[in-house]
C-alpha cells in the first residue's frame, strides 16, 4: 500500500533534490554573447556569388534523377590512377572553422551509418577506405559531422550518389512512432534541396525536418570528386534556409577542394581560393572604446571568421552580392555591441552599385508592414553624411503599439574607392541620435582614411590626403564654348559639392555619347595632383574638330547628348550634357581632353 | 525586463522549474540542463518575455521542448551531444517513494503524464493547461482522470482503482 495518494506525491515533489543553477550574471552573459551574434549564414551568399563567376558554362546539367552531375571538363593533365586510401593529413574538417580542440576523429563506421531514410541506410557499408570526425554541438548551436569515403571505382561512387538520390526521392515524408512520447507517431521530412557545390562532380543536399517543427532537424550534404565520397552533416539547426545560403555549402568548397587529390579526368575545376586583399595589419579597429565591461572578452577581430553584419528590413535581409575580400572586427560591452565590417570589390562600380543597393533597400522600408515575433515594429530612416567617398547612417528605432522603446540600432555605411566599411550599433548604446552618428563616424576616422588603399591611385598620391573626388561629389556643368580654325572647344566644370576636400589626380578618359545612344571614344589626358576645396570647381576642355571640316562619308557626324568623363583619381563616372546642337564625328573621331586646372580664385 | 527583475526571477523560479521538468521527462540531469539552457533563451528574448503572460510558463515550455529534441536526436540514432543521456538518480539518498513516482510517471504515456504534472505539480488550472499544451479543456480533463488511474495502478496494482473525481483543488 503506498505512503501517501500519489497525487499529493505529485503535489508535493518540489524540486525533487539539490539543483545547482549558474549564476544570473553567467546566464546573462551567455544570453548577451547570443543575441549579439548573427547567424554565419549571409558571408555564404557573397562566396557563392563570387564564385558562380569562374564556374564554366553549363556546369548546371539538368537534374538526371541521380544527383547532378557536371559535365566533364577538358582534361589538362594527364591521368593519374585512383587513389585507393586517404592520406593521413587530409584535412576532414576542412570548411569547418574553427575546429575546436574538442573534435573527435575516428576511422570507425563513420557517422552517417546510423542515419536511415524510411528504414534504408543512406550510407554505404563498404568502402576502400574512410574516415570521419564530429564537431559536438553546445547548448544552442548543432553537431556538425563529416564522413568520407573512397570506392574502388569512379563508376561506384557515381552509382553510390544516384542510390542515395533514388532512395530520397522515394522517400519525401515518413512516420516515425516516439514510443516514450506515448506511441505517438510524427512526421519526419527530407527534402532535396538544388544546389551545386563549385568544383564537385556531383552534389546531393537534403534536410531532415520534423513536421510540428522543434529544435532540432538536419542538413546533409555529400559532395562527389572522383571515387571520393565526403559529406557534411548539421543536426540541430531545425531551421529553413534558401540554397545559397544553406550552413554546408561554403565548408563544402574547402572540402572540395581538398578533395582534389581523389579527382578523375571528368572531374571539374575548383574555383580559384578567395582573394585576401585587405591588408593584416589595416587598422580596422581602431576607434572602438578602450575600455569594455566585458574586459577582453569585448573584443574580436579584425578577422575574416566573424559572422558578417545583417540587417533586415521589412523581413528581408539587406542585398550583399558578391565581394573580393571582407574583415571584419567586433567590441561588445553592456548593451552596446558594434561590429565593423570592410568588403572590397572588383570595382568602384561594384562598390557603389552594392553601397547603394544596401542602402536604398533600408530606405525603401520606413516602417515594417507587420510586428516581429515579439511585437515590435521598426521605423527606418537614412542620413546622407559626409563621410570619406560616399556615406550614409541607417536609423532604426523599434516601436510597440505606435510608441516609442528604448530599443534600435545606428549602421554607418561609407564607401571609398572600391570598398565598402559599415560600422552596426545595436544594443541600448546603438539607439540612434545625432551625437551618437556624430560620435561613429569620427571613431571611424583611421580605418577610413586607410581606405585609400583601394582607390586608384592608392594612399600618399593626393597633395593633403584628401580622398578622390567621387561622381557624388561633383556637379557637373559646362562653362564658356569656342571654336576657332575649325576646332571646337567647351570648357566642362566640376564643382565639389560636398562638405569636404577632395582630390584629382591621374588618368581620366572621355567619350562622346551620341543622341541616339552611340558612344564615341576620345582622347583622355592626365591630371596633376590636386586638392579641390568644397565649393571650389575644376576645369577641364574638349576638344574637338568641327564636324562640317570634314565630307559627310569620312566623318558620319551626329548630335552629342553628354560628353562622358571619368574622374582622374576614383575612375567614376560622370556623364555632362552637351550644349544644344554639339556635333561630333562618330567615324575616324578627333575629340580630346585638354588639361584639368583647378578654378580656386572667383567662382 | 532589466537585469535585477531578471535575476530575481532566475533565483525565485530555478528549482522549481528544475523540479517540474524531472517530474515531466523523468530524467534530473537532464531537467537541470534544460532548464539552465531554458533561461539562458529567456535573457536573450526577454522582450518577448516580457509580454508573456506567464514567464515560467515561457520557461517551462521551452526547457520541456528542448528535453524533447534532444531525445529525440538520440532516439533516431543520431551521434548524441557530449553526454550520455540517461535516467541517473539523484545523488544523495534517495527517496523511496520519489523514485518510485518518477518511475510510474515514466511509464505513462506522455500526454497524461504532461497533464497531471502541469495540473498538479504546477498548480496550473485546467485551462492554463489546455492553453499550455494546445489542446481542449475536455481533453484536459479526460488525461488527467486517466493518467490518475493509471499512475494508482502502476504504483499499487493490488489497490482497486478508485472512481476519480476531479482535481479538487483547481477549478
Amino acid at each position: 500500500m503506498p505512503d501517501r495518494d500519489p497525487l499529493q506525491q505529485l503535489a508535493s515533489f518540489g524540486a525533487g533534490g539539490p539543483v545547482d543553477p549558474l549564476p544570473a550574471t553567467e546566464v546573462r552573459r551567455r544570453g548577451d554573447r547570443r543575441r549579439a551574434r548573427r547567424t554565419a549564414v549571409t558571408g555564404v551568399v557573397g562566396a557563392v556569388a563570387v564564385l558562380a563567376v569562374a564556374l564554366p558554362a553549363g556546369l548546371y546539367a539538368a537534374r538526371d534523377g541521380g544527383g547532378r552531375s557536371a559535365p566533364p571538363a577538358s582534361s589538362t593533365s594527364a591521368p593519374t590512377p585512383l587513389r585507393t586510401t586517404i592520406p593521413a593529413d587530409f584535412p576532414i574538417l576542412a570548411g569547418i572553422d574553427p575546429a575546436p580542440e574538442s573534435a573527435a576523429v575516428e576511422d570507425g563506421p563513420g557517422n552517417l551509418a546510423d542515419v536511415r531514410i524510411c528504414g534504408r541506410s543512406v550510407w554505404p557499408a563498404s568502402a576502400l577506405d574512410r574516415r570521419a570526425a564530429t564537431l559536438p554541438g553546445e547548448e544552442s548551436s548543432p553537431t556538425w559531422s563529416r564522413d568520407l569515403l573512397l570506392f574502388p571505382t569512379v563508376s561506384g561512387a557515381e552509382s553510390a550518389v544516384r542510390a542515395l538520390a533514388s532512395g530520397l526521392d522515394r522517400c519525401p515524408s515518413e512516420e516515425l512512432v516516439e514510443p516514450a512520447l506515448g506511441g505517438r507517431t510524427v512526421d519526419y521530412l527530407h527534402v532535396r534541396v538544388d544546389h551545386d557545390v563549385a568544383g564537385a562532380d556531383q552534389t546531393l543536399t537534403w534536410t531532415d525536418d520534423f513536421a510540428d517543427g522543434g529544435h532540432d532537424g538536419a542538413i546533409t550534404q555529400v559532395v562527389r570528386v572522383g571515387n571520393a565520397l565526403a559529406a557534411t552533416r548539421i543536426a540541430g539547426t531545425g531551421t529553413a534556409y534558401p540554397p545559397e545560403e544553406l550552413p554546408t555549402n561554403a565548408p563544402s568548397v574547402d572540402l572540395v577542394r581538398a578533395m582534389r587529390i581523389f579527382a578523375s579526368p571528368e572531374s571539374p575545376e575548383t574555383a580559384p581560393a578567395k582573394v585576401t586583399e585587405i591588408a593584416a595589419d589595416f587598422p580596422l579597429a581602431d576607434g572602438f572604446p578602450a575600455q569594455s565591461e566585458l574586459g577582453a572578452d569585448g573584443y574580436a577581430g579584425p578577422n575574416r571568421t566573424i559572422d558578417p553584419v545583417a540587417i533586415e528590413a521589412c523581413g528581408a535581409r539587406l542585398p550583399d552580392p558578391g565581394h573580393r575580400d571582407r574583415l571584419l572586427a567586433r567590441y561588445e560591452s553592456a548593451e552596446d555591441y558594434r561590429t565593423r565590417q570592410l568588403t572590397t570589390y572588383a570595382d568602384a562600380d561594384a562598390a557603389v552599385a552594392a553601397s547603394r543597393a544596401f542602402v536604398e533597400a533600408f530606405g525603401r522600408c520606413p516602417v515594417d508592414p507587420r510586428p516581429d515575433d515579439a511585437g515590435y515594429v521598426s521605423e527606418r530612416e537614412v542620413q546622407d553624411l559626409s563621410l570619406g567617398g560616399e556615406s550614409w547612417a541607417l536609423l532604426d528605432r523599434a516601436t510597440m503599439d505606435g510608441h516609442a522603446t528604448p530599443f534600435g540600432s545606428t549602421a554607418l555605411v561609407v564607401r571609398v574607392g572600391r570598398a565598402v566599411l559599415i560600422e552596426e550599433q545595436t544594443g541600448h548604446a546603438g539607439y540612434p541620435s545625432a551625437r551618437g552618428v556624430t560620435e561613429l563616424g569620427d571613431r571611424l576616422a583611421t580605418p577610413i582614411a586607410a581606405m585609400c588603399a583601394f582607390t586608384v591611385a592608392g594612399c600618399g598620391s593626393s597633395a593633403t590626403g584628401a580622398a578622390d573626388c567621387t561622381a557624388a561629389d561633383l556637379r557637373p556643368g559646362a562653362g564658356s564654348a569656342g571654336a576657332a580654325a575649325g576646332t571646337l572647344f567647351v570648357e566642362l566644370r566640376f564643382t565639389n559639392t560636398s562638405r569636404t576636400a577632395c582630390a584629382l589626380h591621374g588618368a581620366s578618359s572621355l567619350q562622346a555619347v551620341t543622341a541616339d545612344g552611340r558612344r564615341v571614344p576620345g582622347e583622355g589626358s592626365n591630371a596633376e595632383a590636386f586638392t579641390l576645396p568644397p565649393g571650389k570647381y575644376a576645369s577641364v576642355a574638349v576638344r574637338d574638330s568641327q564636324p562640317a571640316n570634314y565630307p559627310a562619308g569620312d566623318c558620319r557626324p551626329a548630335t552629342v547628348a553628354a560628353w562622358r568623363i571619368t574622374l582622374p583619381g576614383s575612375g567614376e563616372r560622370i556623364d555632362v550634357p552637351a550644349l544644344p546642337g554639339t556635333r561630333t564625328c562618330t567615324k575616324a573621331p578627333h575629340v580630346s581632353l585638354e588639361q584639368w586646372q583647378p578654378v580656386l580664385d572667383g567662382h | 525586463m532589466d537585469e535585477s527583475e531578471f535575476d530575481a526571477f532566475y533565483t525565485a523560479s530555478f528549482a522549481r522549474l528544475t523540479g517540474q521538468l524531472h517530474a515531466l521527462i523523468g530524467d534530473r540531469d537532464e531537467a537541470q540542463e534544460c532548464v539552465q539552457e531554458a533561461f539562458v533563451r529567456a535573457w536573450q528574448h526577454r522582450r518577448a518575455l516580457e509580454r508573456a503572460d506567464h514567464p515560467e510558463a515561457w520557461v517551462r515550455t521551452t526547457a520541456y521542448r528542448l528535453a524533447v529534441s534532444r531525445w529525440r536526436r538520440v532516439k533516431l540514432g543520431r551521434r548524441p551531444a557530449d553526454r550520455a543521456i540517461s535516467a541517473l538518480p539523484w545523488t544523495e539518498a534517495a527517496d523511496e517513494s520519489r523514485v518510485a513516482l518518477i518511475g510510474a510517471l515514466r511509464q505513462l504515456p506522455e500526454a497524461q503524464r504532461r497533464a497531471l504534472v502541469l495540473h498538479h505539480l504546477c498548480d496550473l488550472p485546467v485551462q492554463a493547461v489546455a492553453r499550455e499544451t494546445g489542446v481542449a479543456e475536455g481533453t484536459v480533463k479526460a488525461r488527467l482522470s486517466r493518467g490518475r488511474a493509471a499512475l494508482a495502478a502502476l504504483l499499487d496494482p493490488d489497490e482497486p482503482v478508485a472512481p476519480t473525481s476531479p482535481g479538487a483543488s483547481h477549478a
